[in-house]
């Protein structure tokens, strides 16, 4: 499974590498903010896209915004440390499959991945 | 000093401790939060009084919190609100009338003890460091924060500056937090994030 991980810090990409369960067999690739996110899913082949939402210029929400009016619909569970109630439901509103709070453990991003069917 | 992998993980560290705070004040005002992303710099001391010219961030009535804090870290944080006159202090609360000048400053030393509390504590745990904070006081409009801010010129001629701006959504109203570390807490931080990056590779 060919992973995309984007968020803005070197750190914060680092941490999610680490807690990815070695049965979702993940094939991990990064981008460095939105527009390079946006620029790797439209050219290469993304099975799913782990998301932050604070990042400079290219926001997730606008991520998601581009790729949900564009018709995309690519797996993505967001990734972040906003986690205020009405910034999980705008992200699932904009069709994101699960939102997970910085900095997440093996066990509770495992959870996640099996909730949504993909380990 | 502070490699950009260190001052990478120091952002990150910050983002997590905000996101609690911008949820924390999200509830107690009743509005979303928009956060941005957390700036830090290590600056030369002298530059500090520049950090803290708020003319150049809102030609505004502005508010000032300041609290320090000491421990295995030892620093101030300033909290400057924008927006925050009685008024429209009443309408976020959704009071009918402008609140009482005590009520008023209780208000802005709650959100700054809730902001810098999530914030300065965020920075602290995942590096192993306890903190224990000053109880904030309210420094007025326009402060002359350099004198507290600058202190002893025997803490070296650098300062660590972490730098959070928020806004709430549809609301004239922002706030800033800016956390100042004296160099030998910085060379301190600097040993902690070593360690916490370690423990990432591993």
């Amino acid at each position: 499974m060919r992973v995309l991980i984007v968020d803005d810090s070197r750190t914060a990409r680092m941490m999610l590498r680490k807690v990815l369960p070695p049965a979702l067999g993940a094939d991990v690739l990064e981008a460095a903010g939105g527009s390079e996110a946006l620029r790797r899913v439209e050219t290469e082949r993304i099975d799913l896209m782990f998301l932050d939402l604070t990042m400079p210029e290219v926001d997730g929400y606008q991520v998601l915004k581009t790729l949900k009016d564009a018709g995309r619909a690519l797996p993505t569970i967001v990734v972040s440390a906003d986690i205020q109630p009405l910034a999980q439901q705008r992200v699932r509103d904009l069709g994101a499959l699960a939102f997970v709070k910085k900095s997440l453990s093996p066990h509770d991003l495992a959870s996640v991945l099996q909730g949504a069917g993909l380990l | 000093m502070l490699s950009e992998d260190k001052r990478d993980a120091l952002q990150e560290i910050v983002n997590i401790g905000m996101g609690a705070a911008g949820a924390a004040l999200a509830e107690v005002l009743g509005a979303f939060v928009e956060l941005a992303v957390p700036r830090i710099d290590v600056v030369d001391r002298k530059r500090v009084p520049l950090l803290l010219d708020t003319a150049a961030w809102s030609d505004g009535e502005i508010e000032a919190v300041r609290q320090p804090f000491f421990g295995g870290i030892i620093g101030e944080s300033l909290m400057l609100f924008d927006g925050a006159e009685p008024a429209r202090l009443a309408d976020l609360l959704g009071h009918a009338a402008a609140p009482s000048v005590e009520e008023q400053q209780e208000l802005l030393l709650d959100l700054a003890n809730v902001v810098i509390g999530a914030c300065v504590g965020g920075i602290a745990e995942p590096l192993e460091e306890v903190v224990s904070f000053a109880p904030p006081s309210r420094l007025g409009g326009r402060p002359d924060a350099s004198a507290f801010v600058l202190g002893d010129p025997a803490d070296g001629r650098q300062a660590l500056v972490i730098n959070v701006d928020f806004k709430l959504e549809e609301r004239r109203f922002r706030g800033r937090v800016l956390v100042f570390l004296s160099e030998p807490s910085l060379a301190r931080i600097d040993h902690a994030i070593h360690r916490f990056l370690d423990a990432l590779a591993s």
